[in-house]
């Protein structure tokens, strides 16, 4: 079947009418569906975008660019794909603190993030906003010995006789060409077309019918008082860069990656800092923070609450009257807010077909 | 790069004359050559494996006039193990016009840097990126070092890159790195010799002593040594 506009407002219907027919039909061929991205028609309730001009979106950029995220030509080995770090069915992460997967087998210094609505983020990507773009970025995960080792070089040369690239490319961008560039501006544009916008609280602001319950409201207005600031506007984060208490020292070790945003910043004011994570799906995706430290939204609570650290850098926002850090919740509040951050769990992504491993069907 | 090879084939205009930049590497006057002994100003000995680096924006001026021939690429120059990638065509210039200022840029101006999604000389594939911040690397110098007085060699790497290193340098009779105007003759070619000295790399303004920088760990030190190579470049051309 085909489906319409597939993102935004007009589409939250078409994907679910999508789902019901069609997402068990596992055989339904690819070319059955459609991306129209149209940057006017995105979710109503998120921040407008400016559109990409260095590397418009196309249907079929989306698509080379989807297979490409999955196969695991991508590593030298060829045995790992982007796809096995970031999977889809745990919302492109991978549900433990710090992945040894990588060519190496070494453990990464990172938690593997999520990737959805990246389209909004322009401030920087990686946790401590090295990378300027998601065109810029993937060259990091292909070339790193760490994760895929592959040569980039070597890759363009080993997709001209693999699958149907050579046409996919063709389609995909006006030269026509199997090379790096276009390599990364199709993985860009399948990424930017992952979105996740069609949570209950989605539903609930949007006017579609849902309700929350009287506890998750509650939560939401203590979200709003106390943690909106950061996991602000509905992408619920300000892609800015902050120092939530995690940490007293921040050590020089392996060339200064706990330094975090100060390390690509040279700024010492920096320092300690990381990127807001967006908190949509946050009830799937533990463990939770830079480096997957904690395996529950009750810890994550608990962190905010008394177990901040200082460091010159913490965020004076959490500085309470008697000049410790923290936000001051009740245990009930804290629930509040849990059951808050369910609600922004997004079922129909992951039954989304559009952006799912096309290898495995 | 074709596209430049393709340019120098295509019928040549009579009014324009062709533009190639020649780099010559010299060690102090001496020609240079890889894993070769010198001595650095520190007094310590060095030995070099690979050297790269970008240079872009290749503008030529009159004073008088402000009349100008401007490139916007970058070129990628390479003397390894691997390749040696010393001469590129920069393209056609006005031979109604003689120029007495060149500009270009080591390195790779901030807009081309805050993407690595580029062709040609700025493919990544080449090598020439950092993976944990976006942007090229826009100089590079590996080999080994030796400490005066003593007998074991050492790995050095200097990998200089990010915006506020980007060094636009101007070459003129004034400040005497340019030794005469440049002129084109119709179909015909003009070569730019970039003479780069690689012991100013350890030397002026700053002398540097291997046994504490020998590679990069603080942005202070790429500052220096980015200082030191955008000094040790001199522009020739002959008729
Ligand atoms: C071995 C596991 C692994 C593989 C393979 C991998 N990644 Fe990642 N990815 C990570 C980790 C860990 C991070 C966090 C790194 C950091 O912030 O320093 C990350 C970060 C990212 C981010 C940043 C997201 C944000 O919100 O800032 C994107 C985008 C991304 N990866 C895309 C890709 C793509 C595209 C590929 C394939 C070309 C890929 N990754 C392959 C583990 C992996
Ligand atoms: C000063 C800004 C700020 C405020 C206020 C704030 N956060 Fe955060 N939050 C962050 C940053 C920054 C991180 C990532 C820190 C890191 O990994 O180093 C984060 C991480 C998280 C995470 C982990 C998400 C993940 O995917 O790893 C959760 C959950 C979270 N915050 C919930 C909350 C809640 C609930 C509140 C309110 C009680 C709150 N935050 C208030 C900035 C803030």
């Amino acid at each position: 079947m085909k489906t319409k506009p597939f993102l935004g407002q007009g589409c939250v219907i078409a994907m679910m009418l999508l789902c019901l027919f069609s997402c068990e039909k596992s055989d339904t061929p690819l070319a059955a569906y459609k991306y129209p991205f149209s940057w006017e028609s995105l979710p109503k309730n998120f921040p407008l975008v400016a559109p990409f001009p260095d590397n418009p979106q196309t249907k079929e950029g989306v698509e080379l660019g989807r297979m490409l995220f999955f196969d695991v030509a991508l590593s030298g080995a060829n045995d790992i794909s982007c796809g096995s770090c970031h999977q889809p069915e745990k919302y492109f992460s991978d549900g433990i603190p710090r992945t040894n997967i990588g060519a190496d087998k070494s453990t990464l210094h990172r938690h593997t993030p999520v990737i959805f609505n990246m389209a909004w983020q322009n401030n920087g990507l990686f946790w401590d906003g090295g990378a300027r773009n998601l065109e810029s970025l993937s060259v990091a995960p292909i070339t790193s010995i760490h994760e895929m080792n592959q040569d980039l070089k070597q890759l363009s040369s080993e997709l001209q006789n693999r699958y149907d690239y050579k046409e996919r490319f063709e389609r995909a961008f006006p030269d026509k060409k199997i090379s790096t560039q276009n390599i990364l501006r199709a993985l860009a544009q399948y990424q930017r077309a992952i979105i996740s916008a069609n949570s209950r609280y989605d539903k609930f602001v949007r006017n579609e019918g849902e309700r929350l319950s009287a506890l998750e409201l509650k939560g939401l207005h203590f979200f709003e008082q106390h943690c909106r600031r950061c996991h602000s506007t509905d992408l619920f984060t300000d892609t800015q860069f902050h120092n939530n208490g995690l940490d007293s020292v921040f050590s020089e070790e392996h060339e200064r990656i706990a330094f975090g945003h100060g390390r690509v910043s040279f700024d010492s004011k920096d320092i300690g800092k990381y990127k807001t994570p967006s908190l949509r799906n946050v009830a799937r995706t533990a463990p939770y923070m830079h480096d997957g430290r904690f395996s529950t939204l009750q810890e994550v609570l608990q962190h905010y609450v008394n177990g901040m650290k200082y460091s010159p850098t913490i965020d004076e926002g959490f500085r309470r009257a008697d000049g410790t850090y923290g936000i001051a919740l009740s245990k009930e509040e804290q629930e509040a807010i849990i059951a808050f951050l369910h609600t922004l769990t997004d079922e129909d992504f992951l039954k989304n077909p559009l952006i799912q491993n096309p290898f495995k069907h | 790069m074709d596209d430049h090879k393709k340019d120098s084939l295509r019928s040549t205009p009579s009014h324009k004359g062709l533009l190639r930049v020649e780099i010559k590497l010299v060690n102090e006057e001496l020609p240079f050559s890889l894993q070769t002994e010198y001595k650095n100003a520190n007094g310590d000995f060095y030995k070099v494996g690979t050297l790269m680096f970008y240079l872009s924006k290749i503008q030529l001026f009159n004073s008088l006039t402000g009349e100008s021939f401007q490139d916007s690429k970058s070129y990628l120059i390479e003397k390894s193990l691997n390749r040696t990638r010393l001469t590129f065509d920069v393209g056609w210039v006005d031979t109604s016009v003689v120029f007495d200022v060149l500009t270009l840029g080591i390195g790779v101006d901030s807009l081309q840097n805050s993407r690595l999604d580029h062709k040609g000389e700025l493919d990544p594939a080449l090598g020439m990126f950092w993976d944990w911040v976006t942007g090229y690397k826009f100089f590079l110098i590996e080999g080994n070092y030796r400490i005066q007085n003593t007998s074991s060699w050492q790995f050095f790497e200097y990998h200089i890159g990010l915006n506020p290193n980007y060094r636009i340098q101007r070459f003129d009779m004034v400040n005497r790195k340019l030794n005469q105007p440049i002129k084109f003759r119709g179909g015909k070619t003009t070569t730019l010799i970039l003479e780069f000295d690689v012991a100013e790399i350890f030397k002026n303004p700053h002398t540097i002593d291997m046994s504490a920088v020998h590679s990069i760990h603080d942005w202070k030190d790429s500052y220096l040594i980015a200082d030191n190579y955008a000094n040790g470049f001199r522009a020739f051309v002959f008729y």
